[in-house]
């Protein structure tokens, strides 16, 4: 449970994050130094993300660096729809990766090429912990079908295409949609509510 | 991909079903592209985004830090400020794939990797060409239009004029050769630009057009100096 430690140690405390908005607004200033601080701070936590959803370092490495290039030009921009630093950090580096994903070769995949990085499935004990913590999002996960939040994750996280997750499952495409929309609004009425 | 979306009830509810399924990464490369580029042009859907990456987050933290090599780090330096120099630091960042990936996803198919400017065949009896100039980081957006070998280019920014002391500067960019600028344009309004003999036959589909924010009077050093705000590839009309 190392990695959780890290996490919240890393984002999860309001200092942390009200550091990192510090950070980005110096940064948008053109601040060298802040820059270094923010890659420092950040950077484990969005190389993570790049490695799981590319499985395949050299191909993270590069999407690392050009996500650094990303915030260092859009840093002022961050707050524009008021997302927090951390949501947008997140969204940042994840986008740069699912594009880089949706534009590989489909093939590639299939041959299983470059897999450097294995996934690791997440376990029902896992599962028990994360919810024991008391992590909303996990209780509202736990709320729908496990095969629709299992779903869920291996999209967020694996980044998972429909057309993966169709095969994954054996059923159409198109009936992945429908329940994977239906479960996505299901999860944010109990995030909200 | 339609017949799945039919029991969404209205277009406001299969909006933010959209917005979702952009954020989980789940639509295919095609339609993830046309969802970006209507972030762009679309605030409200933008926002829509905007709540779901916020909503989703949460998810990352099952996700194991991974300290990254040390060379990243120096390579993102590298990339963004190569040079010591004040003027000659931008040029690294200019020429860096990296900055061209972000601007132009969505905007423009720069794929990665064997897709990287592609080579999109002229017709022989098309010879309108036209490029949408944007990007994912700003607002700014311009439209170019050009009769190919002709003397001038009608650029239409739906820009607002840049901040006092600023001038907008227009570049071509053929491949991976360094940016040539087409000269100080003004924002808000229509203008021809003049496009000298030798860059003519270069405005072709394929080549990008990209407006950077410079000094008053455009940049002094033959090379863009401030940041790109717009970027496209140009296309047959």
């Amino acid at each position: 449970m190392v990695w959780q430690l890290q996490f919240q140690n890393c984002s999860s405390p309001l200092n942390d994050i009200q550091k990192i908005k510090q950070l980005l607004g110096r940064v948008a200033l053109n601040d060298r130094a802040a820059f270094r601080e923010l890659y420092s701070l950040t950077s484990p936590k969005l190389f993570g993300i790049c490695l799981r959803l590319l499985k395949d370092r050299a191909e993270a490495e590069d999407a690392l660096q050009e996500v650094y290039v990303k915030i260092w030009h859009r840093a002022g921009s961050f707050s524009q729809r008021g997302m927090s630093p951390i949501s947008w950090l997140a969204a940042v580096t994840r986008n740069h990766a699912i594009d880089i994903l949706r534009a590989r070769k489909p093939q590639t995949d299939e041959l299983g090429e470059g897999k450097d990085v294995e996934a690791p499935d997440i376990s029902p004990e896992k599962a028990a912990v994360l919810a024991s913590e008391g992590r909303r999002i996990d209780e509202c996960m736990g709320e729908l079908d496990p095969q629709h939040a299992l779903a869920v994750r291996q999209a967020y996280i694996e980044g998972h295409s429909y057309e993966e997750l169709a095969q994954q499952l054996d059923v159409p495409l198109n009936t992945v949609r429908t329940w994977l929309r239906r479960s996505l609004i299901k999860l944010r009425d109990c995030l909200e509510r | 991909m339609t017949s799945g979306t039919e029991n969404m009830t209205s277009p406001a509810e299969r909006d933010d079903a959209l917005a979702a399924e952009y954020v989980l990464g789940v639509l295919p490369g095609p339609e993830r592209e046309k969802v970006a580029i209507r972030i762009e042009r679309d605030d409200a859907f933008a926002n829509l985004v905007a709540r779901w990456e916020t909503t989703l987050a949460p998810l990352a933290a099952d996700v194991d830090p991974v300290r990254p090599p040390e060379q990243v780090w120096a390579r993102v330096e590298n990339a963004l400020f190569e040079s010591p120099g004040p003027q000659a630091s931008k040029s690294g960042w200019w020429t860096s794939l990296a900055l061209w990936r972000g601007l132009a996803f969505g905007a423009m198919l720069l794929a990665v990797g064997s897709l990287v400017y592609p080579q999109i065949p002229d017709r022989g009896d098309v010879s309108r060409l036209t490029a949408t100039l944007q990007s994912d980081e700003t607002a700014d957006k311009f439209v170019a239009g050009y009769e190919h070998g002709s003397d001038e280019l009608v650029l239409t920014a739906l820009s607002q004029a840049p901040e006092a002391g600023r001038d907008y500067e227009l570049w071509l960019i053929v491949g991976d050769a360094a940016p040539v600028s087409l000269g100080v344009v003004p924002g808000g309004q229509s203008a021809r630009v003049a496009v000298p003999q030798a860059l003519r036959a270069k405005l072709i589909a394929g080549s990008l057009l990209a407006v950077s924010l410079e000094p008053q009077g455009g940049s002094t050093t033959g090379a863009p100096t401030g940041p790109v705000i717009a970027a496209g590839k140009i296309s047959n009309l």
